[in-house]
């Protein structure tokens, strides 16, 4: 069953040049217990939708939808304590950059002890005592904290970008929640601790059925970990489909230039060689060209596309492109 | 043809703890190494094993403790910075945050060849747009301030700024990390082709192994201020000897399902 889809989601902003859609017609479904990938570089508006989701909106933004719902709430006809509500039940979020995001004036303790709803309490009434102190350490356990004692008395300046993002993850996921957005978890960090979290997200999700949208700008990492993948560009949505179809048989000309443009171990590219990179540089947002957003950096452009493409759709992998790569076989 | 040759070069401080009371921290000791002409150099190792440590020793952003540092044979770690700036430059990690936000792109290309040169104000504009051409922008930019700029052409500035004084050497440390995928496969071949043509050694502080393998020739494997391995870097990568580079490796081709 689909956890999660939205059609048509538009997002617009207001500024001093105007109105301009930063998030035009996206869509995105995805099913229950799975790890989604969303892959877009700076300035693609995937935050954006990460925040459309969650239901964080500034003054200034308009939001529409087609359809917007998660499992059987329907996100656009709920008031806003409803919304609330939802929010705090069933979506939990994780940020880029974890020491910013925790309280740096409080010990971990109160602050992993603040995200534990008391709902999720279990037992007598004369287990109450300390039974969040005690639920924060097994949270911080499971989550793969060796010494969960001495963490929780630190403050955030005391510890790790790796471990902080350890606890923003078991905040995370102390109420259960059905969706997790985890927007950028790993940048910034070095490899060895990105592939710790990696690793914790996909146990995560395969112990408690945990459905993950994964944002990232690095499609590397989310091919390895997602079951499915999104790519968007500009605030279009360019590809989306099975691993698989993404990354073995991209029909975009920019997923095929962003797998292009990573070199592996096993490629068979010379040294030193020049690397697959498409011209120009990502357009700001007052610039947006009209039609595909692509359009001025893509190599097999044409007339047609100052249209915006209509969307293909062969065995769920959906790509919008006038002119798209012909399939490739197997490498 | 040996450019740069890095002898015993190490680097300790002395942190205080109250009154009487201090530590010694080492951050790289006894690191010893040799650059060739138009080859690249790759320093990888996980964070806190002093690389960034080193390459701004090699810069002379801080004063080693002991060692030499030799360009064409001559030591340069105690020489003036005038001369140290000519041969040997460095580009940061975050390109917005390393170019001064109040003034102008050409300003800031100017102040290197103010302060270690003596050309006139013409050769000085000769030389920033012939620096502003190489790195792929236009002449016209330098009239831009940072902000206009993207990420990637911050970059470029960046890298122009290296190149303005003509140095044998330049270090980046991390330069491609906080880039696009589709801007950083451009600044690669960026690097490659400068390389090519004013035949300039790169030091590369890195961890994506993939790049590093694709753009350098040589590769040091540092840790806890130690180097552990060191060798050609396809040798190096396709058969680790040491536990710290096999992890390395083995943490950057992490399959999660097969």
């Amino acid at each position: 069953m689909a956890i999660l889809d939205i059609r048509n989601l538009t997002i617009e902003l207001d500024t001093s040049q105007g109105r301009i859609k930063v998030v035009e017609r996206v869509n995105l479904t995805m099913v229950e217990g799975e790890i989604q990938g969303l892959v877009g570089e700076s300035g693609s508006g995937k935050s954006l939708v990460a925040k459309a989701i969650l239901g964080i909106k500034k003054d200034g933004w308009i939001v529409q939808a087609d359809r917007m719902r998660l499992g059987d709430i329907d996100l656009l006809n709920l008031t806003p304590s409803e919304r609330r509500k939802v929010m705090a039940n069933d979506i939990a979020m994780i940020f880029q950059e974890p020491s910013s995001h925790l309280d740096p004036s409080q010990e971990i303790a109160e602050q992993i002890e603040e995200a534990i709803p008391s709902r999720t309490f279990e037992g007598g009434f004369w287990q109450r005592f300390q039974w969040r102190k005690k639920r924060a350490v097994t949270l911080l356990h499971k989550v793969g904290i060796k010494d969960p004692l001495s963490v929780l008395r630190s403050y955030p300046h005391e510890l790790s970008e790796g471990i902080c993002q350890k606890i923003m993850i078991a905040m995370a996921i102390a109420k259960n929640p059905r969706l997790l957005i985890a927007d950028e978890p790993t940048t910034a960090m070095e490899s060895t601790t990105q592939i710790q979290i990696l690793k914790l997200l996909h146990k995560l999700n395969k112990v408690n059925n945990t459905s993950i949208l994964f944002i990232s700008h690095d499609i590397e990492s989310v091919a390895n970990l997602s079951d499915s993948l999104t790519v968007m560009y500009c605030g279009q949505t360019v590809e989306s489909g099975t691993r698989d179809q993404v990354v073995n048989h991209p029909r975009h000309p920019y997923t095929n230039a962003l797998l292009q443009a990573i070199p592996d171990f096993e490629s068979n590219l010379a040294h030193k060689s020049h690397l697959y990179a498409l011209p120009g540089s990502i357009p700001p947002l007052v610039h947006l060209p009209i039609g595909c957003r692509l359009g001025p950096r893509c190599p097999n452009a044409q007339k047609a596309c100052v249209k915006k493409p209509h969307s293909t759709r062969i065995k769920g992998h959906m790509f919008n492109c006038h002119f798209p790569l012909e399939v490739t076989e197997d490498k | 043809m040996i450019v740069l040759s890095v002898n015993k070069l190490s680097k300790s401080y002395v942190q205080h703890h109250g009154l009487f009371s201090r530590k010694h921290i080492t951050a790289f000791s006894s690191v010893s190494f040799e650059l060739e002409q138009g080859k690249t150099l790759a320093i990888i190792g996980e964070s806190g094993s002093g690389k960034s440590s080193l390459a701004k020793a090699l810069t002379g952003v801080i004063a080693p403790s002991s060692g030499s540092i030799c360009i064409d044979g001559v030591n340069i770690a105690n020489k003036d910075h005038q001369q140290r700036c000519r041969q040997i430059r460095m580009i940061f990690q975050d390109p917005s945050t390393s170019l001064n936000p109040r003034s102008q792109v050409g300003r800031i290309l100017r102040s290197p060849l103010l302060l270690n040169t003596e050309l006139s104000e013409q050769e000085m504009d000769e030389r920033v747009s012939d620096a502003l051409r190489l790195v792929g922008l236009l002449p016209e930019h330098a009239q831009f301030y940072p902000r206009m700029l993207s990420g990637g052409q911050k970059q470029r500035v960046a890298l122009a700024r290296a190149l303005i004084l003509k140095p044998k050497i330049i270090v980046a440390d991390e330069v491609l990390a906080t880039l696009d995928v589709s801007v950083r496969s451009q600044i690669i071949n960026l690097i490659l082709d400068v390389q090519r043509q004013q035949k300039i050694s790169f030091i590369m502080v890195a961890h994506n192994l993939g790049i590093v393998r694709h753009i350098s020739d040589n590769i040091i494997v540092m840790h806890e201020g130690q180097i552990v391995e060191a060798g050609e870097t396809a040798a190096v990568l396709d058969d680790p000897q040491h536990t710290i580079t096999q992890r390395l490796l083995m943490n950057q081709q992490v399959k999660f399902r097969k």
